[in-house]
Order: structure tokens, then C-alpha cells, then sequence
């Protein structure tokens, strides 16, 4: 029995060193030169391969940067000291980057959300949305299954009461949440300034249908447009649109939004 | 000789490894999009096979047999084949970078496909001696290229016909298996006759 033992585990090893010496002799043989820039940058990724950036992990990012010229901003994962040395091996300036912050175009708690039949089916938003909408009336608006809370890889997401939080130390902007979200509820904006208003509602019902089934959604009632010439606001099909480009003059937009009737321009 | 022709053209068409064993599925539908790569891996796996074929007999029948150790095979091979696709992952990455990239992620699964371990089992399983080894492990591999690189020419066709909706992507390209699969028990006969 001891004879059988000994003489197993020596031929395994054996074998086993002999197929190990046999590869890493060919390793060295077979070594395929990569351009040093490649790896460096790889270093300086966070190496999470989240996929934010559209790219299957953060070597195929790298290997894109150098070989085919990709924007190097693309990974938002990135800390801002990494971010300025990556630039400096591109070569490139860093344009200031600005935060990217996710923001849920919906406003409606649970309790705001008016049933129109009990759904039992899968728990996720993606099967609601095929099934006339997990139960809500609301065709635009969060099913609250939480497929973003699942999607996000940084646990930055939580269900509260039917709508996502966002915690921000958590998120990185990686875009996963935008991604799974099937009504496009989140999308992700550059905050440049102290605050960022958005518009929390993504309904192009028009305003009697919004009003009968959404106390807190936005009735396109046109007010935030008219009163500001400059453009802060524009209604287009039935809902209002944040000019994110002009948000530097937070007094006026602060005037608008509490003329919105019904507080559906919210700020992060 | 004629023994040896015999398991050439069993191991590769009759018997072929793909269409009547259905072992390897998962690359013979996932890499035949295109001639070139699925020309490709098959030589990669037909080198892989006639190499693992090889080696395996030999430790088997002189390392294995002789120390009793015959319930360690299954290891054993899953070693050869792993350090082998190893070798050949590096030896594709050097010379055909277009084709290392083609095959993405199928040529480190070439270690876990499961006609390559079938192989080195039905040679155990039959006796085979040294030689007759060799040429099953080079006819099995031969026999998956032609898997391969037929049912990537049908492929490349079909993006031309017209697919009914629901039939698009796996689902024809299942049925179009089946019937090459078909054709190729046609060819049954030709051993026993």
C-alpha cells in the first residue's frame, strides 16, 4: 500500500516537472516581444476588468490605447494620479475630468407607483418590462426589481422604496447601471459644478395620462422653458431636458426648479 | 498496414469524433464562423490529439502499467493535453498573431475539449498498440478539422440564404449539424464492406 502511495505521487511529480521544465523552456523560446507600454499601462489600470470602458478587460483597453490609438479617458475607473501618469506615457494632455455622476431619470416611490395588476413573475426589471411593466402603470418608469443593484460590480447601488440610491463613494462610473437598466432610466453625466440638476422622470406620456397615474412626474407643462431664454430646459416630446452644459449659473436654475409644479427637477 | 487505414479512415470519417460522437460540440459550433480559423484550431487540435495520442500511450504503457497505477489515467492525460494546448497557445501566439486573436478565447478550451480526452480513453479502452495509437490520434484529429472547416464553408454560405426569424444564429446552424451528421453516417458502410 505504501509502495503504491510513494510510487504515485512520484511519478506525478515527476511528470509533472518534467511537462513544467518543458513549457517554461518554450516560454522562453517562444516569448513574443509586447510593446513595454502595454504592460505599464496595465499597471496603472485598476485591473477590476469591470468593462465600463467597452473593452473586454483592462489589458484589451491597454492593448487598444497603444496599438490602435483609443481614447485614453475611456476607463472612468481609474484614480486621478494613474489617470495623469497614463496620460504622460500616451503622450496626451489630460483634459480636466470631471466627475461622471449616474443619475435615475424617475422619481416614483413605491407607494407613487400606480398598480394596474399584480405581477408574479421573474423578480427582475428586464422580464417586468416585457410583461406590460411588472404591474405599473407607468411604461417609462423604474419597475424597482433592482437589475442595476445586480449589474453594479462596486455594491454602490441599493433598492430604497422602489428607486436606486446611488452611494457615491462607492460608484466608479463604470456605466454597468446604465446598461441594465431596459426603460434607460440611468444615465451618466459629468458634474462640473457643485450641484447637478436633472430631471427626475423619463415618461413621454402626455400631461392628463401623467397626472392620472404619477404624482411626481414630469407633466411637460413647459414653465421651466419659458422662464429661462438662455436654455437651461428644453421640452421635447412630452418631458423636459436638462442643458447640461449650462449648469454654472445654479441661482436661476435653483428660481426654475422651485416653479416646477411638480418638483420633478432634481439636483446631486 | 491495412490495420492501420482502417483506424485512419474510422477515426476520421466513419467513427469521426464530432458527428458521431458528438464529443467537441461546443468548438465545432463555436469557432466554425470562418474557413481560416476553423481550419486553425483544427490543426492546433489535430497536433494537440496525434501529440497527446503519443505521449499518453507511452507513459501509459511504461510509467502507468508497470507501477499499477492505472487509476491515475484520467489525470495523467488531463496533464499531456493541458501542458500541450500550453505549448501550443504559444507556439500559434508567435507565429500567427491574426490567428491567435481569431481563436480567442477556444484555444486555451482546447485543453478542456472533451474529444481529446475521449481520445486518449478509447485508446486505453481498444489496446491499441504504439503506432496504431498514433494514427488514431492523427485520424481523429484530421476528422475534427474536416468537422470543422465543412461546417464553417456551410456557414459562410448561409449568410447569403434566407434564415426564417427564429431559426437565425444557433438554431439553423444546430439543424445544419445534424444533417452533416447524417451524411456522414453514409459512409458507414465503408468499413464493414
Amino acid at each position: 500500500m505504501n509502495n503504491l502511495m510513494l510510487s504515485s505521487v512520484l511519478s506525478m511529480a515527476g511528470l509533472a516537472v518534467l511537462f513544467a521544465s518543458v513549457l517554461a523552456f518554450a516560454d522562453k523560446k517562444l516569448k513574443v516581444k509586447e510593446d513595454p507600454r502595454v504592460d505599464e499601462i496595465n499597471h496603472l489600470l485598476p485591473g477590476l476588468n469591470c468593462g465600463g470602458c467597452g473593452f473586454l478587460s483592462c489589458h484589451d483597453l491597454a492593448e487598444h490605447i497603444v496599438k490602435e490609438g483609443a481614447d485614453p479617458a475611456r476607463c472612468h475607473v481609474i484614480s486621478n494620479e494613474n489617470r495623469e501618469k497614463l496620460f504622460e506615457i500616451v503622450g496626451a494632455e489630460a483634459a480636466a475630468a470631471y466627475p461622471k455622476v449616474p443619475l435615475v431619470h424617475c422619481a416614483a416611490r413605491s407607494e407613487n407607483k400606480e398598480p394596474v395588476a399584480e405581477y408574479s413573475g421573474t423578480r427582475t426589471c428586464r422580464s417586468a418590462d416585457l410583461a406590460f411593466g411588472g404591474g405599473m402603470r407607468c411604461e417609462y418608469g423604474c419597475t424597482g426589481f433592482g437589475d442595476c443593484v445586480d449589474a453594479c460590480p462596486f455594491g454602490a447601488l441599493r433598492m430604497e422604496n422602489g428607486l436606486p440610491e446611488v452611494d457615491m463613494q462607492k460608484c466608479t462610473s463604470c456605466g454597468k447601471c446604465v446598461a441594465a437598466c431596459p426603460r434607460d432610466i440611468i444615465s451618466l453625466q459629468e458634474k462640473k459644478h457643485e450641484k447637478l440638476f436633472y430631471v427626475a422622470c423619463s415618461s413621454r406620456d402626455g400631461a392628463p395620462r401623467v397626472r392620472e397615474i404619477c404624482p411626481v412626474g414630469c407633466i411637460a407643462c413647459g414653465i421651466c422653458e419659458k422662464l429661462s431664454p438662455e436654455g437651461f430646459f428644453k421640452v421635447t416630446d412630452n418631458l423636459s431636458h436638462p442643458d447640461y452644459s449650462k449648469q454654472d449659473r445654479r441661482e436661476e436654475i435653483e428660481k426654475l426648479r422651485a416653479k416646477c409644479p411638480t418638483k420633478v427637477i432634481k439636483e446631486v | 498496414m491495412k490495420e492501420l487505414i482502417l483506424i485512419l479512415i474510422a477515426a476520421s470519417i466513419t467513427n469521426n469524433f464530432v458527428l458521431t460522437y458528438f464529443l467537441g460540440i461546443c468548438p465545432f459550433i463555436g469557432v466554425s464562423n470562418k474557413i481560416e480559423s476553423a481550419a486553425g484550431l483544427g490543426i492546433a487540435t489535430t497536433f494537440v490529439m496525434t501529440m497527446a495520442a503519443t505521449v499518453t500511450w507511452l507513459i501509459y504503457h511504461y510509467i502507468l502499467t508497470p507501477f499499477n497505477l492505472m487509476f491515475l489515467q484520467y489525470v495523467t492525460f488531463i496533464i499531456v493535453i493541458a501542458s500541450f494546448v500550453q505549448f501550443v497557445e504559444m507556439f500559434i501566439r508567435k507565429v500567427s498573431p491574426p490567428l491567435y486573436k481569431a481563436l480567442g478565447i477556444f484555444l486555451p478550451l482546447i485543453t478542456t475539449n472533451c474529444a481529446i480526452l475521449g481520445l486518449t480513453l478509447f485508446m486505453v479502452l481498444r489496446d491499441y498498440s504504439f503506432l496504431e495509437s498514433v494514427i488514431f490520434g492523427l485520424g481523429a484529429g484530421i476528422g475534427f478539422t474536416l468537422a470543422l472547416v465543412l461546417m464553417a464553408s456551410m456557414r459562410e454560405e448561409l449568410v447569403f440564404s434566407e434564415v426564417p426569424e427564429p431559426l437565425k444564429g444557433a438554431g439553423i446552424t444546430l439543424i445544419m449539424a445534424g444533417m452533416l451528421a447524417l451524411a456522414f453516417m453514409g459512409f458507414g458502410g465503408i468499413i464493414s464492406g
